[in-house]
């Protein structure tokens, strides 16, 4: 009874916020042909900049942004990879636009509003340092430890509104077209990424990243979410996503909402899922993915709602007929059609009714017959990898001709990443990437941006870099190429920025094979050697070797490109969400649900990681620095016998060579006394290398020299600095 | 500060004393050496691992419980019962069809590539798929290869919660002319393939690789494919599993025994003195020890057995030791001894002669930790009489097959997981090492003492030499002429090591540009680098060791006027004689000034390489180059002075033998031999000439 007031006391409160905050709930779900379960959970809400009171927006969010001003904001904590099989098959189905790959680790990705703050190097440490709290990981380290570079173009892809991520790119290029040649310098700076291999997803952070939702995990979609399951699927990554919209115009204030997305994508593995086959009968769909079904809706949300992929008329009529006797289904679920198909809408406020009982549910065999509806295009996928020639005939399964349509455009790129290695202190660092013809219409050409970042620990060549499409090197004035930026400086992050113009071809045929041919290879190639890195600015697990960045690709196809053609979306998606929940069979405006908006306007940019998300580890040539004390000693003894002998050579005149047994000559503490004056020199020099070689060391001294020189300001960098 | 004071004048009247009885010191010192590179089986230690993360006895095997033996043997009974000779594709592809509902979903990739080429591809690789699922693609018909081509076949098991970023690899050779064997190896390789698809453990991308060794060896292909693998060829059409970190050669051979008996062999060896980090030696060799039924692993410390004489020799001493009159130890003790010996012997051997024992050298030389493995069963010997079904459906037969399946699936599950539980490269232990038995190992530490005493003996020999010489060169006694003689002899060494340190880097290098690499502004640095410190390195050393040894042998006379400071030590003339010296002794003076400068390049430069871990390369190097040129005849001797310096020359052997097994146990690369070769030339042939 207690337990009722508090929710009716919550409700009231929330319901009382919606004027300035909507908040809504959605999860995708699509059933893989292995098996397996693609989840996507999108908490969305906003709030106004200048909102006194921020309703379901978490404040202390909402602070950090104001106080650093930040525009726009991307961080994921990831754990495992997404087979690019499965992204395939999940590209050719109406959810293509809901989820995109992500790294393993954390990634971090910044925009501040221009002229926020004159150190962004300190706005940034102080935003790390808070999100670090928020989510309870380790974002802090991130100006340490992370590979952290300022590109020249913005890669914020999804889930913000199309026209910005499509824009960006483009922008990039029109503002770059005079810079074709290799550059010196970054972008404006205003934009840090970083990514750091280290901090993987853990328990803690789903707790403090829920706890950033108005209902927690008591209520709602994020109710499902359960430690343990998420621990054991092969691929999760959560993520926050934030950006500030422009206001209206004739308001006073230039920003007019901070607009927030919390987002999380789950692999559910093959063996659970057949394990929840088995109790298809006594669970419902929920329930048979997550362990238990939903508690209630969030009295927060404006609109609760979960998506079902694949779904065509036939399958769901099925599915109606049969579970007829099932109150309520057919009502709460609606067929919607979107650019990549037809996915199945399910509002479930009417299935956690506490009046209703016992409650409806959605059965397990709706989205299992789905799969089985758009297995038939994403089939020929299952177990097929690259270098497969017999993937189309390999799960007994025809092509459906509009979804074999749909193949030959939706094909993700992909992208690998290979460090050849030329010895142990130089390699090359090559980035394949394809993209399938046929998202390369005759129409107009696609553009392709690469990105790729090198660690400080490997210095780049800037003039090794090299492009090629199709085989066929692209020089700096090919047409192909709309620009490129090598930023290769010592002791900072290389990166290398390409945006090409994929030439247009001619249709491939539906059912091209994607192993046979039809694909168009852009390569990468870039020399680097390795650096001179200190025992101070070893890697926690140096012995493992430096990792890697993943490279990015960005595909985006030429009606991305038309900004003024997805500005309408954008412009939608910032609408605050204001619809309301009209209970069953509710109408899905654009307004209410941010991710159907999303779906319904997909342009089909893709971006893109290498190797499924993974980095490349390069080893380097070092010291066991995890054996100190046995490398300290033998290192010292050398230098240590190296130094006192020819210390000794050098410092001993030739008179005390022959006076060696004798006590002549100068007095004992002439003798010393000259000798000291000897050595200080060797002294200075062995002082200035050490002063030189070390970092920490020149800080320490800078800083002692800060005291004495109160007008020494600019402390010395770090390396990896921006 | 008093006792200090006391203890230091102690020492330095040790020195002339040492001085006068240089040459007993010298033989003393040789037989130390003699005597300690004799000793080293007793300073041996046990094999034990350093690197705890390993894990190595913390799981059980579990090939039983997943259904992989039961699949295994049915594969290798299915095979065998087919009974019709295969060709090294189509038994991996039969085999993987056989085992289809356990491997689901293995694409194999063919890489083909010609022998006669050393090694690099000869066309481009083709891909194929097998298995159940997947209807069976005959990736061996239409092969547009000629007949002794060689091939491979791998295929990569991901891991469903790894990044991918690093991997681990499974060799295992197939000759398709010893039947049994390869059907047991190729059946339990795509068991165990399934077995990894299963286990829930894997987190690093796991490489199975399976050579054709019909016409090519396994070490050929196995340098093939990884040339293929680091190659920029074929991005996409090849599978990848990331930088390997581990690689494990899983050879099944007949047993070698008359009553077929099974056993285990494990070969480290690998090409120019590399060896595997001694954790990946004896994690392969315990988990045999705690999971498997076979007897203890054995070494293979040699490709080729030892001299009979050196076996003579070895029971010789051990009766010696534990005969009568010595009595040194119990005769077990002896015995061991000797055999310790004589394995230690025979894998320094090997290391100094840079020949690898297995396939497991294309790995190590691209920084890959391996070993071979090599398991020899009597179900894996060709029947000898009666047709090979009937062999196979003998219940002796199933017994013997059952054994073998069991033990190579348990090794290779065990020392896989190991590798899996490893996040990064093999690095507490050790990659310097003489293995004396297969359970007991010599470390860097104890192995150096032997070569340090011979140089040490020569270094005194050599001050003993020019002490000798100049007694013997009445001429010489003139300080001014001895001064210019010497300076003008070092100052020759100088121009002479810098020529050929700088020939020797051009020759490194100009391999890299007829190979067609771009060297690019890195290795332009590198290469001044290269020539910079070696002429530093040489002027160093031709006028900084002069002042050494002036230094350790005032009696006898320096380069720098020490002459003056006669035997009989009159003290009324030190300052006199200092004077002399800086007015006569012209040359001595700047020479000792260029030896500052240049000792404190080579100081620094030194340093830096010591930082950047190369401090093996620049030991082997020093060891080399500095003891060379104090050997280095010393301008225009007078007559009377061959003696002597034919007892140098003489040194010079144990000085390169010294060099040569510092060099090669020290894990040094072959790019040394170029830098190397010119002094060695240019001294020889000044030795030559001059005697």
């Amino acid at each position: 009874m207690q337990h009722s007031f508090c929710w009716l006391v919550l409700a009231a409160l929330l319901s009382s916020a919606t004027s300035t905050a909507a908040y809504t709930e959605e999860l995708a779900l699509h059933a893989l042909s292995d098996g397996s379960v693609l989840a996507h959970f999108e908490f969305s809400t906003a709030v106004p900049w200048q909102a006194v009171h921020v309703g379901t927006f978490p404040a202390v969010l909402l602070d950090v942004v104001r106080r650093h001003r930040v525009q726009q904001l991307e961080l994921s904590l990831t754990q495992g990879r997404w087979a690019w099989e499965q992204q395939r098959e999940v590209a050719v189905g109406p959810l293509r636009a809901a989820a995109g790959p992500r790294p393993p680790g954390l990634q971090l990705k910044v925009s501040f509003e221009e002229g926020a703050a004159q150190d962004i190097q300190a706005a940034y440490a102080a935003l790390t340092q808070a999100l670090g709290g928020l989510l309870c990981a380790g974002v802090a380290t991130v100006p340490r430890l992370a590979v952290m570079a300022a590109p020249a173009v913005g890669w914020f892809a999804q889930p913000q509104p199309v026209s910005t991520a499509a824009a960006q790119p483009a922008a990039g290029a029109a503002s770059h077209s005079n810079d074709s040649g290799s550059g010196s310098s970054g972008g404006t700076g205003r934009q840090v990424y970083a990514w750091l291999a280290q901090e993987s997803l853990c328990t803690e952070n789903v707790a403090a990243w829920r706890r950033l939702l108005p209902c927690r995990h008591h209520a709602g979609l994020a109710a499902l979410l359960h430690p343990v399951q998420l621990a054991a699927a092969p691929y999760h990554s959560l993520g926050l996503y934030l950006w500030v919209t422009p206001a209206a115009f004739g308001t006073s204030s230039s920003k007019g909402a901070v607009e927030l997305r919390q987002v999380l994508t789950v692999v559910l593995p093959v063996q659970q899922q057949q394990q929840q086959q088995q109790v298809e009968g006594q669970a419902g769909l929920l329930a048979s993915l997550f362990g238990s079904g939903l508690p209630g809706t969030c009295p927060a949300a404006g609109n609760t709602t979960v998506y079902l992929a694949g779904t065509d008329s036939t399958a769901f009529s099925a599915e109606a007929n049969r579970t007829g006797s099932q109150a309520g289904i057919p009502g709460a679920c609606k067929r919607l059609a979107v650019p990549s198909g037809t996915l199945l809408a399910c509002d479930v406020a009417p299935l956690t009714l506490p009046s209703s009982e016992p409650r409806p549910q959605l059965p397990l065999s709706l989205l299992l017959l789905n799969s089985s509806g758009s297995g038939s295009s994403s089939g020929s996928g299952s177990g097929c990898s690259s270098g497969n020639s017999s993937c189309n005939g390999g799960a007994g399964s025809s092509v459906s001709e509009p979804l074999a349509k749909q193949w030959t455009s939706l094909v993700p790129p992909k992208v690998v990443q290979h460090v050849v290695q030329g010895g142990s202190t130089w390699g090359t660092l090559v980035v394949g990437t394809r993209v399938w013809a046929g998202a390369a219409p005759a129409a107009a050409p696609s553009l392709l941006h690469l990105m790729q970042l090198v660690p400080w620990q490997l210095l780049v060549d800037s003039s090794s870099v090299q492009l090629r499409l199709n085989g066929e090197v692209l020089q700096q004035h090919s047409p192909e190429l709309a620009w490129q930026l090598v930023d290769a400086r010592p002791d900072r992050t290389a990166v290398v920025e390409a945006l090409l113009r994929l030439p247009t071809a001619a249709p491939v045929p539906a059912a091209a094979d994607l192993d046979a041919g039809g694909w168009l290879e852009v390569q990468l190639a870039v020399s680097y050697h390795t650096a001179f890195v200190p025992v101070s600015d070893q890697a926690p697990d140096a012995s493992r070797g430096v990792e890697l960045p993943p490279a990015i690709a960005t595909l985006l196809p030429p009606a991305c490109a038309n900004v003024s053609s997805t500005t309408r979306g954008s412009g939608n998606s910032s609408s605050h969400g204001s619809g309301s929940n009209d209970g069953g069979g509710a109408e899905y405006t654009a307004a209410a649900a941010p991710l159907l908006l999303r779906l319904q306007s997909s342009c089909g940019a893709w971006q893109q990681y290498s190797s499924s998300g993974g980095g490349t580890l390069v080893p380097l040539p070092l010291p066991d620095f995890s054996m100190t004390f046995n490398v300290v000693c033998f290192t010292s003894a050398l230098l240590a016998v190296l130094l006192g002998g020819v210390a000794n050579l050098v410092l001993r005149s030739p008179e005390e060579f022959a006076d060696t047994h004798l006590t002549g000559g100068l007095s004992f503490w002439q003798k010393k006394k000259k000798r000291l004056l000897l050595f200080l020199p060797v002294l200075l020099v062995t002082l200035g290398l050490i002063v030189y070689l070390d970092k920490d060391m020149q800080r320490w001294v800078l800083s002692m020299l800060h005291v004495v020189l109160p007008h020494l300001r600019q402390g010395p960098e770090q390396h990896g600095e921006l | 500060m008093i006792r200090w004071l006391a203890l230091h004048r102690r020492i330095r009247g040790l020195i002339p004393a040492i001085v006068r009885n240089l040459q007993g010191c010298v033989w003393a010192v040789l037989v130390l050496a003699v005597a300690a590179i004799l000793l080293l089986p007793l300073s041996a230690n046990k094999c034990y691992l350093d690197e705890k993360a390993l894990l190595v006895g913390g799981a059980q095997p579990s090939v039983s419980q997943t259904g992989c033996l039961d699949v295994c043997l049915t594969v290798h009974r299915q095979l065998l019962a087919a009974g019709t000779p295969r060709d090294f594709v189509s038994l991996v592809q039969d085999a993987a069809h056989a085992a289809a509902p356990f491997t689901a979903k293995l694409a194999f990739h063919q890489h083909a590539f010609s022998a006669s080429l050393g090694g690099p591809l000869a066309r481009s690789s083709s891909s194929s798929r097998s298995g159940s699922s997947f209807g069976g693609n005959s990736s061996s018909s239409g092969d547009p290869l000629a007949a002794g081509a060689c091939r491979t076949l791998h295929t990569v098991v991901r891991s469903r919660r790894g990044e991918g970023s690093e991997g681990y690899l499974l060799l295992i050779p197939l000759n398709s002319s010893a039947p049994a064997a390869a059907t047991l190896a190729a059946a339990a390789g795509v068991a165990l393939a399934g077995h990894l698809q299963r286990s829930s453990w894997l987190a690093k991308d796991a490489v199975l690789l399976f050579a054709d060794t019909a016409s090519c060896t396994a070490e050929e292909s196995a340098e093939a494919w990884m040339l293929a693998y680091s190659g920029p060829q074929h991005l996409f059409g090849f599978p990848r599993a990331g930088l390997l970190q581990q690689a494990l050669v899983l050879e099944v051979a007949a047993a070698a025994a008359a009553d077929g008996a099974s056993s285990a062999e494990l070969s480290v060896h690998g090409r120019g003195g590399l060896l595997p980090n001694l954790d990946l030696y004896f994690l392969v060799k315990r988990t045999l020890e705690l999971h498997t039924s076979l007897p203890p692993v054995s070494l293979r410390a040699a490709t080729a057995p030892p001299p009979r004489a050196a076996t003579l020799a070895a029971a010789a001493l051990a009766s010696l030791a534990s005969s009568p009159p010595l009595r040194l130890a119990p005769a077990a003790a002896a015995q061991r001894y000797a055999s310790e010996l004589l394995t230690a012997a025979a894998f320094a051997g090997q290391l100094a002669a840079g020949e690898a024992t297995g396939a497991h050298a294309a790995f190590l030389s691209r920084q890959v930790d391996a070993a071979t493995l090599v398991l020899r069963f009597a179900a894996a010997a060709e029947p000898g009489g009666g047709s090979r079904q009937a062999a196979s459906s003998s219940v002796k037969a199933k017994q013997r097959a059952q054994l073998a399946a069991s033990s190579t699936l348990t090794a290779a599950e065990l020392v896989l997981r190991t590798f899996n539980n490893l996040q990064e490269r093999l690095h507490h232990s050790t990659s310097l090492y003489v293995l004396v038995s297969p359970a007991r190992f010599v470390g860097v530490a104890a192995y150096l003492a032997p070569p340090a005493c011979l140089l040490l003996a020569a270094a005194l020999q050599l001050i003993e030499a020019r002490r000798a010489t100049h007694a013997a060169a009445p001429g010489m006694a003139d300080p001014s002429l001895r001064a210019a003689t010497w300076k003008a002899a070092w100052l020759q060494v100088a121009a002479a090591h810098a020529l050929a340190s700088a020939a020797g880097a051009v020759t490194q290098w100009a391999g890299f540009w007829l190979a067609g690499t771009r060297p690019g502004k890195a290795a332009a640095a590198l290469l001044l680098q290269q020539l910079l410190w070696p002429a530093a390195a040489g002027v160093a050393a031709a006028v900084g060791l002069p002042a050494a040894m002036a230094a350790l042998q005032p009696d006898s006379g320096g380069d720098s006027g020490g002459d003056e400071q006669n035997s009989e030590g009159a003290q009324s003339s030190s300052k006199g004689s200092s004077k002399s010296s800086r007015q006569d002794g012209t040359g001595a003076i700047p020479v000792q000034r260029c030896t500052r400068v240049a000792g404190l390049a080579v100081v620094l430069l030194q340093g830096t390489r010591l930082l950047l871990n190369q401090w093996a390369r620049c030991l082997a190097l020093l060891l080399w180059v500095l003891p060379l040129y104090t050997l280095w005849p010393a301008g225009s001797c007078p007559a009377g002075t061959r003696g002597p310096r034919l007892r140098s020359g003489l040194l010079l052997l144990p000085l390169l033998a010294a060099g040569a097994l510092l060099w090669r146990v020290g894990g040094t690369a072959p790019w040394l031999v170029p830098l190397v070769l010119p002094h060695l030339l240019l001294f020889g042939s000044a030795l030559l000439s001059g005697a």
